[in-house]
């Protein structure tokens, strides 16, 4: 609609200046070509049909809402499971093909560039609701078996079934939806299972619970290639996120000491793998992939890992030995403990996480990247600390003093590079996350060790002005920057 | 496999400044083509059969447990039955849900000990056993051939089945806990499967959807049943089928004196 606007306004104002002789009339139609004034018309036309169609769909949903809703309680169960049965057959079929038309069409026609996005999106959104109507029919079938099966294996079979559809058609808005439902069902499972306590003793787990305790493995193996197949950063990310989240909840590392008496490298593996394997990410490890697709995205994950691990270890808390009772360990004994920490998953993202380093050294004489501070040397140097220190807390001895003056001075560190490399690079995003992290670094420092009030208004003035100061120093670099260029 | 080429390269090469200035959306509009083939029918058909079995595969226990399981008769607490069906579905609240009632039993101190942490909270989603045994009863000799005549009369399910019998059966009574399925149980035995949630036991009984005609029939019932005040307030009976593994589902209740066939 936007656009369409500025090719109205345009064709206005070429019409005046025509009449009002600043340009030729020939000179017009080179305008009315370029910017083809001729289909403005057309496209309004198309434009509402789609509001018409859109509108249309939205009431037709309502009237069917409704009419199940007020019939709802009459019907007989069989009548229900037939109803929702065709209903979501009729709308995955429909929405396929009508998806699948304007390709179809245009593989027909030969080189005839006009598709129709309208009818894509139209049949996208059905293939969206049928999924939706899925977990309807779940619902039902449950009740008509009168299964109290728990919300957790729901969602995990919803997203299961979603999650095949969307790679079988590559369709982005379903591998969203399938991560969504898939991560909904891994959190209503942490709270019912409570999978750090050791009681997966024996075979009787069910499928729900394994799966909400290999999320993390799940998650990475089974939505990164979605977001090839689907091309969609958002689903890369979405991986992201749900990867490490799950991993830091499934192993619990923090406050450390929490499980230091049987697994004193549990926190070492939690807190190291997820910046780890983000930054030796590599597209080309994938044998069909030739573009570094989200190489960039995974190294700016690894160092927002980096720069929360350091932020979290730099207090005083995480080191402390806890003072309430069952303060040593939840893990009962040693193998129970050892089975529910899904060692196997562990295994398997630092097999990965080996491979990924190797080619990341086969390559490291040709960096894709331009790389001003971050080079493997230093991140190798953060990685390494963030493996040993906790183990060495836990295992070998407190040094809780030490450790918290080691990320306190990684911390600094990496907002010193940030900010390095957003001069060097000129990239502003860098520069004043490294400006942020700092200032928070100090801010939250003064706060914590019991300081005079005096000194906290003068530590709290300086920032402020300094902040300004740098902020201003460095905008009016960039801008003398791209003036010389 | 890469589109850097390797080794002797200096810092900047043409190749390097290309695969730099490459952004995502360069990727996508260069792959347009390919990604917007029109697909084959197949590739619906599949993830929707997966899907299919996905729906069908959800109530298969519950029909293996109906077909191969043993009927047992299981005690509600004492409830208000108008409050239980204000909703679409009754929700039971058995006496074996209950950790109070289970305390007394034999097995029930090391289970707890076996499932808490060690500040002696139990462990959300623990699993225990809990043997049902079977009454003898004065009306016993009525309940085993109603129990028979039951069954076969299951053909018109579906549609409420209430009758007035005086035969009510006897609930079975919780002998011993468990934690792991009992390899030998005997003959008037069974071992039902619950999960520790919040303070109470689930066995995956504690719901049943009723349709609009079987709550009005249900209303109905109690309202003829009204003059007794005592009678709106008591336990319910319901009959499930356990299988071999513990697992468990239901197939009628008793109100009262009368049967309603889920």
């Amino acid at each position: 609609m936007i656009l369409d606007n500025f090719a109205r306004q345009l064709r206005q104002e070429a019409q005046r200046w025509r009449d009002e002789g600043i340009i030729s009339s020939s000179q017009y139609e080179q305008i009315a070509d370029r910017h083809q004034f001729k289909k403005i018309e057309g496209s309004a036309k198309e434009n509402s049909g789609l509001i018409a169609i859109a509108f249309g769909g939205l009431l037709l949903i309502l009237g069917i809402v409704i009419f199940l809703a007020a019939n709802w309680q009459t019907w007989s169960r069989e009548v229900k499971f037939i109803l929702l049965m065709s209903l979501f057959l009729s709308t995955a079929i429909t929405g396929f093909f009508t998806w699948r038309e304007p390709t179809l069409s245009r593989e027909k026609k030969g080189e005839d560039k006009k598709s129709k996005p309208g009818k894509r999106f139209l049949g996208e959104g059905l293939l969206v609701l049928s999924s939706l109507i899925l977990g309807a029919t779940l619902v039902l079938m449950a009740e008509i078996f009168n299964i109290s099966g728990s919300p957790t294996q729901l969602f995990l079979v919803w997203g299961f079934g979603v999650l095949i559809m969307a790679y079988s058609l590559c369709i982005n808005s379903l591998g969203i939806l399938a991560i969504l439902l898939l991560q909904i069902g891994y959190w209503l499972g942490l709270g019912e299972f409570s999978v750090t306590d050791g009681n997966f003793t024996g075979g009787d787990l069910n499928w729900a619970q394994l799966a909400v305790r290999h999320t993390p493995l799940i998650s990475w193996v089974l939505f990164v290639p979605l977001a090839y197949i689907c091309r969609s950063r958002i689903i890369f990310i979405l991986a992201a996120i749900a990867f490490t989240f799950s991993l830091q909840y499934n192993l619990q590392p923090l406050p450390l000491l929490t499980s230091s008496e049987i697994f004193p490298w549990v926190a070492s593996f939690a807190l190291a793998l997820p910046p780890a394997l983000f930054w030796s990410y590599d597209d080309l490890l994938f044998p069909t992939v030739n573009y570094r697709l989200f190489q960039g995205i995974a190294r700016h994950f690894a160092l927002g890992c980096f720069a929360v691990v350091f932020y979290l270890l730099s207090f005083r808390w995480q080191w402390q030995s806890l003072d309430f009772g069952n303060s040593s360990s939840s893990f009962n004994n040693f193998s129970t403990g050892f089975q529910s920490l899904s060692i196997i998953d562990l295994g398997i993202i630092g097999g990965l996480v080996f491979i990924q380093w190797l080619f990341l050294f086969r390559h490291r004489n040709n960096p894709n990247r331009r790389e001003a501070f971050f080079n493997l040397t230093v991140i190798g140097i953060f990685l390494g600390f963030i493996v040993i220190i906790p183990f060495w807390h836990q295992g070998i001895g407190r040094i809780p003093e030490l450790g918290i003056f080691i990320f306190n001075s990684l911390l600094f560190t990496l907002s010193w590079g940030l900010i390095q490399e957003g001069l060097k690079l000129s990239s502003r995003i860098a520069f004043w996350c490294g400006m942020m992290l700092l200032i928070l670094q100090i801010i939250s420092r003064i706060l914590e060790y019991d300081t005079d009030l005096l000194f906290r208004s003068l530590v709290f003035v300086i920032c402020g002005s300094g902040l300004i100061s740098a902020g201003l120093w460095f905008e009016g670099r960039l801008q003398e920057r791209t003036v010389k260029k | 496999m890469t589109n850097n080429t390797p080794e002797k390269n200096k810092t900047s090469t043409p190749e390097k400044e290309f695969s730099e200035k490459l952004t995502f959306r360069d990727y996508l509009i260069a792959t347009e083509e390919k990604a917007h083939q029109p697909l084959p029918f197949w590739r619906l058909v599949a993830p929707l059969l997966v899907q299919v079995g996905l729906i069908l595969g959800v109530p298969s226990q519950a029909v293996y447990t109906e077909m191969a399981g043993k009927s047992v008769i299981l005690q509600t607490l004492p409830t208000n039955v108008s409050n239980l069906l204000e909703g679409s579905a009754l929700s039971f609240d058995y006496n074996i849900s209950r950790p109070q009632t289970l305390r007394r039993l034999p097995g029930w101190r090391d289970w707890v000990r076996q499932n808490s942490r060690r500040n002696g909270r139990i462990i959300q989603g623990s699993t225990l056993y809990v043997i049902l045994q079977e009454q003898r009863s004065l009306n016993r000799q009525f309940n085993s051939p109603f129990n028979d005549r039951f069954t076969s009369d299951r053909s018109n399910d579906g549609n409420l089945n209430s009758r007035v019998n005086s035969a009510v059966p006897v609930a079975w009574k919780p002998v011993s806990i468990s934690s792991d399925l009992p390899m030998y149980l005997s003959n008037n035995q069974v071992a039902l499967k619950g999960n520790y949630q919040n303070g109470t036991i689930n066995y995956g009984l504690e719901n049943y959807y009723v349709s609009q005609a079987q709550r009005e029939q249900i209303d109905y019932d109690l309202f003829q049943a009204q003059q007794n005040q005592r009678a709106r307030r008591r336990p319910i009976l319901v009959r499930v089928k356990v299988d071999s593994q513990g697992n468990a589902t239901p197939t009628s209740m008793w109100i009262g004196d009368r049967n309603y066939n889920f």
